[in-house]
């Protein structure tokens, strides 16, 4: 039945070449991909090299100024400062990636399924919602970590809990603006399943709302992390995190207010590299947007 | 209108309830024995009877959470296990520095947000507008505790003109708890009035392009008293549920800033409580501060069905 309907090309391949064209003329995409860019490859290149070991702790190297043996200087227990900020790339990539993951694989289903079926479940997973909402976000991470123990892969749940329901309602309120479509109706017609139509029709067309609120979240993530961190919380030495980073950094702040820029400046980056970022795709993405532009 | 306020009282009362039950599961499910959380692991059996006697665990949990909920009622929220003082005195206490602390950062952002935002509108498109929004997109990026410890190596410790912790109460010193709360209220607001500027600046572009607004100009007001009459008058509704929202980041926020500080706040109490596994300060407090979150988003619902009739209906 599904083969004899016209086949209409899908929507993602509008003009894809301009897209590109688009994106390398937008200031916001640019600078946004390049700075997540840096990020990225900072914390990849971590996994296998960084100029130094991070958890070698060597007193006579301590607070050395930036030179070309060590680019950035070391902190307090002679730890390369330039090492740990590449380590610390990979933690908050990590943790971010992972908790912004966990957001989107629990929070997109729900709020689909709350689209889908009205009533009772609706009710039920946009309630619950607003019931997670009504928590401070960092104020319920702290619980949370401070229960299980922190660390690392806590810290990523405590995080992940609350991308869901930011996914959750994205996902209903792009599921909900496309009822009605003739494109719905022509794949009920045929005889599809909601659970087929949902994959193959209003995924489609919804993951470009999708990938920027995750981009967004991303940066939220980053930033939550590092707060885990500097609270103790977070990821524990010897790996590195910029969150802890600063939270060692204040106590020397008085003598070496240096290692409080390094952590800072790293954050700042990779969370306006992923706002940037996200703003670019928007404009880049959004249909509206494209029709202005066209 | 009454109905509306009606329906949304008996919502806020529902999420209260349930936001209990979550926090309860939480603190007092979840880690099996409280008192062995409370006292760790090498405790002495006699001492963790004894507590666990002191603290009703020997009760069913059902009733353990009715009698916490009936306690909170009547303002009753227990005795801290650390401190040996009723939590309800020590929250008391502690509300003394986190709710200037945490209004103080909401009508600063405010005030700094809200000029910027309109100035950044009215000369949208122009060098200073993009200025100010490069200047803000980046404000957005920066975490409150690095611009915290920034400020107070900038005025602690180099001009030595603030101080860079404690605070030294309100009838010690009421100029020098003032003081106290500065840095921390500027290092809160920075961030949230670089939002809060974005918000606004493009709530003000949506109106102006509004036929009420040509009509205003056409019927011979000035740009400035229709900017500010009919343009940021309309425009400030997103800009309200924003601020409604912010206050649960700034709540979330005194945690950290309020331990970077060493205020004695609620947040301070909570991570404190949490380190030292005072599970009894820990339930309470987060219940207040959930409830307050819970209240504000409340009456922040109201504020725009009053502003908006339109809202009203939809409930």
């Amino acid at each position: 039945m599904n083969q004899e309907l016209p086949s209409y090309p899908p929507l993602a391949s509008f003009d894809e070449i301009s897209i590109w064209k688009k994106a390398f003329h937008s200031r916001s995409f640019v600078i946004g991909a390049t700075l997540a860019l840096v990020i990225l490859i900072a914390g990849v290149t971590s996994v296998f090299w960084t100029p130094y070991a991070i958890d070698v702790l060597d007193v006579s190297k301590r607070l050395k100024p930036m030179s070309s043996e060590f680019w950035f200087g070391t902190d307090q227990y002679g730890r390369d400062i330039f090492s740990m900020l590449m380590v610390g790339a990979r933690t908050s990539i990590i943790v971010a990636l992972i908790a912004v993951g966990i957001g989107m694989l629990i929070g997109v289903p729900l709020g689909l399924l709350a689209a889908a079926q009205k009533g009772f479940l609706e009710e039920l997973v946009m309630r619950t919602n607003d019931l997670i909402f009504a928590f401070p976000s960092l104020l319920s991470a702290v619980l949370i970590t401070s229960i299980f123990g922190p660390g690392t892969i806590n810290a990523v749940i405590a995080i992940g809990i609350f991308n869901i329901p930011v996914f959750a309602r994205v996902a209903r309120g792009g599921a909900l603006s496309l009822s009605g479509r003739e494109f719905l109706l022509a794949a009920r017609l045929s005889g599809k399943s909601s659970f087929l139509i949902t994959l193959e029709h209003i995924i489609p067309n919804i993951a470009n709302l999708l990938i920027v609120q995750a981009t967004i979240q991303l940066s939220l993530a980053i930033l939550s992390e590092a707060g885990l961190s500097y609270l103790g919380l977070g990821t524990q030495p010897p790996m590195a995190s910029w969150g802890r980073m600063l939270y060692e950094a204040q106590t020397m702040v008085a003598f070496a207010p240096q290692l409080a820029l390094y952590p800072g400046f790293a954050i700042i980056f990779s969370v306006l590299g992923f706002n940037l970022l996200g703003d670019g795709l928007r404009d880049l993405l959004d249909p509206k947007m494209r029709r202005r532009v066209a | 209108m009454l109905w509306f306020a009606f329906l949304r009282l008996i919502g806020l009362l529902t999420t209260l309830l349930a936001a209990s039950l979550v926090i309860f599961v939480v603190l007092e499910v979840i880690p099996g024995d409280p008192a062995e959380v409370m006292l760790g692991l090498n405790a002495q059996p006699d001492t963790l009877a004894a507590l666990r006697a002191e603290l009703g665990l020997n009760a069913p949990l059902s009733t353990r959470y009715v009698n916490w909920l009936l306690g909170m009622l009547q303002g009753e929220f227990g005795v801290s296990y650390t401190y040996s003082v009723p939590v309800s005195e020590l929250i008391g206490e502690r509300i003394q520095v986190s709710l200037p602390l945490a209004t103080g950062a909401l009508i600063l952002s405010t005030v700094i947000a809200i000029p910027i935002g309109v100035y950044s509108a009215r000369y949208h498109g122009k060098v200073i507008d993009t200025g100010i929004m490069s200047i803000a997109q980046i404000g957005i990026a920066i975490p409150n505790f690095w611009i915290a410890i920034l400020l107070v190596y900038v005025f602690a410790i180099v001009l030595r003109v603030l101080p860079s912790g404690g605070f030294p109460g309100w009838d010690v010193s009421f100029f020098g708890s003032l003081q106290a709360l500065l840095l921390p209220v500027i290092a809160l607001a920075l961030p949230q009035a670089s939002i809060l500027a974005r918000v606004m600046r493009s709530a003000l572009l949506d109106v102006l392009h509004e036929d009420y607004i040509r009509t205003a100009r056409a019927k011979g007001l000035s740009n400035k008293a229709t900017l500010w009459r009919h343009g940021v008058r309309n425009a400030l509704i997103p800009v309200l549920t924003i601020l409604g929202l912010q206050f649960s980041f700034l709540i979330a926020g005194t945690v950290i800033i309020e331990n970077l500080f060493y205020l004695p706040g609620l947040g301070r109490l909570i991570f404190q409580g949490i380190t030292q596994r005072d599970l009894i300060v820990v339930k309470s407090s987060v219940m207040l501060l959930v409830a307050l979150t819970i209240f504000v988003t409340f009456l922040v619902d109201i504020a725009y069905a009053a502003i908006d009739p339109r809202l009203r209906r939809r409930a």
